[in-house]
C-alpha cells in the first residue's frame, strides 16, 4: 500500500506491505505517533479505526 | 463497504474523529459541538471571560489559533464580549505569508477585525535577520517567543484590550507542568495556568487560554473541519530541544495510555492552590527603564534581547 507522508512541510511516499488495514495499524507501521497526525483517505479525514486497502490515497499530515 | 459511524446514539453519520481517551469515535457535527462545548466549559470553569470584555485573540494563522477563533467567537458572541485579532509578522519568509493569509481569510470569514503589527517595525528586525545573526538555532528560537509576547501585550493595550486570548493547548500545558517540575521550578509552576499575566494590575493585559484543556491534534482537526485550506508545520526557527523530548514522551505515553495529558494537566490544577499558597508571591511589577513596558528587574527581556542583538 502506497502512502503519503507530509512530515514538517516535506512531502515524503511511503510503502506498507499489506492490502488491508486501519488508521491505527498503519501509523504503528510507519512508526508514526498518531497523536502528531492526522490522516486523510481519497481527500477526506478519516477516525483511527478506518480501513485503508490498496488503490486508497493516504495522506499523513503532521498537525505540529 | 463498511463505514465506521459516529458514536453517538442515533448517529449514523461517518465518523472524522477518534477520540482514544473517550473510546469514542465521532463525525464532524458532534466533533465539532464536543470541541465548541469544551471551550465554553473551560472558559466558565477558570472565570476567563466576563462580560463587557474587550478580547483581543492572538492570531498566527497556524491551527491552534485558527480553532481558537472559531471556538470562541460565538462564546464571545453570546456574552456581547467584543473580539478583534492580532497578527504578528515575525518576518521569515515563506512562513509569514501562508500564515498571514490564513488568519486573515478566517477573520474575515467571522467578521473579526485583524490588526497586524511585525517585528521589523516593532523590533527593528525580522526574523531573518535574527537568524543571520544568531548561529545556534535554539536561541533564534528564544526571541521570537519574548518579541511577540512583547508586542501582543503592549497593542492590546494600545488598542483598549483588557485581555488577549492565546492558543495554548493541553499538549502545551501537560509539557510545562512536567517541564517545571523535572527542573524543579515551582515558583514557575505557581503562576501557570489558564489565566496569566502574572498580576492583574498595571501594564499587564491579562492573557487568557481557553484551549488549555484542548489536545493539540483535536485543535488541527477542528481547524481543518472548518477551514480546510488550513497548513501544518512548525517555523523553519522552532526549536526547544527539552520541550520536543518531553512533547515525545508525552505523546508516546498518550497513545499507550488514553488520557494520561488531561490527568497530568488536572492533578496539577488540583494541587495549584498550594502551590499559590508556597510559592506564588512575585510582587508588583515594576516598569522597564528602556521601554516603560512591564518588568520584575530593570530592564525588560524584549529590551535585554534587542541590547543582545545590537552586539552582534
Amino acid at each position: 500500500m502506497d502512502f503519503l507522508l507530509r512530515l514538517n512541510f516535506k512531502e515524503k511516499k511511503a510503502k506498507l506491505e499489506c492490502s488491508k488495514c486501519t488508521v491505527s495499524e498503519a501509523l504503528k507501521k510507519l512508526r508514526v505517533l498518531r497523536e502528531t497526525v492526522l490522516v486523510k483517505k481519497n481527500g477526506k479525514l478519516v477516525c483511527d479505526e478506518e480501513t485503508l486497502k490498496q488503490g486508497d490515497a493516504v495522506e499523513v499530515l503532521q498537525v505540529r | 463497504m463498511l463505514m465506521i459511524k459516529c458514536g453517538r446514539k442515533g448517529c449514523e453519520r461517518k465518523a472524522v474523529a477518534t477520540l482514544h481517551y473517550m473510546n469514542m469515535s465521532l463525525c464532524k457535527k458532534h466533533f465539532k459541538e464536543l470541541f465548541e462545548k469544551r471551550v465554553k466549559r473551560t472558559t466558565r470553569e477558570f472565570g476567563l471571560l466576563k462580560k463587557n470584555d474587550k478580547l483581543a485573540l492572538a492570531l498566527s494563522g497556524g491551527k491552534d489559533s485558527t480553532a481558537l477563533l472559531y471556538a470562541l467567537k460565538p462564546v464571545c458572541d453570546s456574552m456581547r464580549i467584543h473580539v478583534e485579532g492580532i497578527y504578528i509578522n515575525e518576518g521569515t519568509e515563506g512562513y509569514c505569508v501562508k500564515k498571514r493569509a490564513i488568519a486573515e481569510r478566517n477573520c474575515e470569514k467571522l467578521g473579526v477585525p485583524l490588526h497586524e503589527f511585525s517585528f521589523a517595525e516593532e523590533i527593528g528586525s525580522t526574523m531573518d535577520e535574527i537568524a543571520g545573526k544568531e548561529a545556534r538555532k535554539a536561541t533564534t528560537c528564544a526571541y521570537c517567543g519574548v518579541f511577540k509576547r512583547w508586542i501582543v501585550n503592549k497593542k492590546a493595550r494600545e488598542l483598549g484590550f483588557n485581555k488577549v486570548a492565546t492558543g495554548h493547548n493541553l499538549d502545551d500545558s501537560a509539557q510545562t507542568v512536567l517541564m517545571n517540575m523535572m527542573r524543579n521550578e515551582p515558583f514557575r509552576l505557581a503562576r501557570f495556568g489558564p489565566k496569566g499575566g502574572i498580576v492583574e494590575a498595571g501594564k499587564f493585559i491579562t492573557r487568557i487560554k481557553p484551549l488549555f484543556k484542548s489536545p493539540e491534534r483535536e485543535n488541527a482537526l477542528y481547524a481543518m473541519l472548518n477551514d480546510p485550506g488550513i497548513v501544518f508545520g512548525p517555523c523553519k526557527y522552532s526549536t526547544e530541544a527539552f520541550r520536543d523530548e518531553v512533547r515525545d514522551f508525552l505523546n508516546r505515553t498518550e497513545e499507550k495510555h488514553p488520557g494520561t495529558k488531561i490527568r497530568i494537566v488536572n492533578s496539577f490544577l488540583s494541587i495549584k492552590p498550594s502551590l499559590e499558597n508556597g510559592f506564588g508571591g512575585v510582587g508588583t511589577p515594576g516598569t522597564c527603564s528602556e521601554c516603560g513596558e512591564p518588568t520584575s528587574g530593570d530592564y525588560c527581556k524584549c529590551c535585554e534581547m534587542r541590547k543582545e542583538l545590537e552586539k552582534k
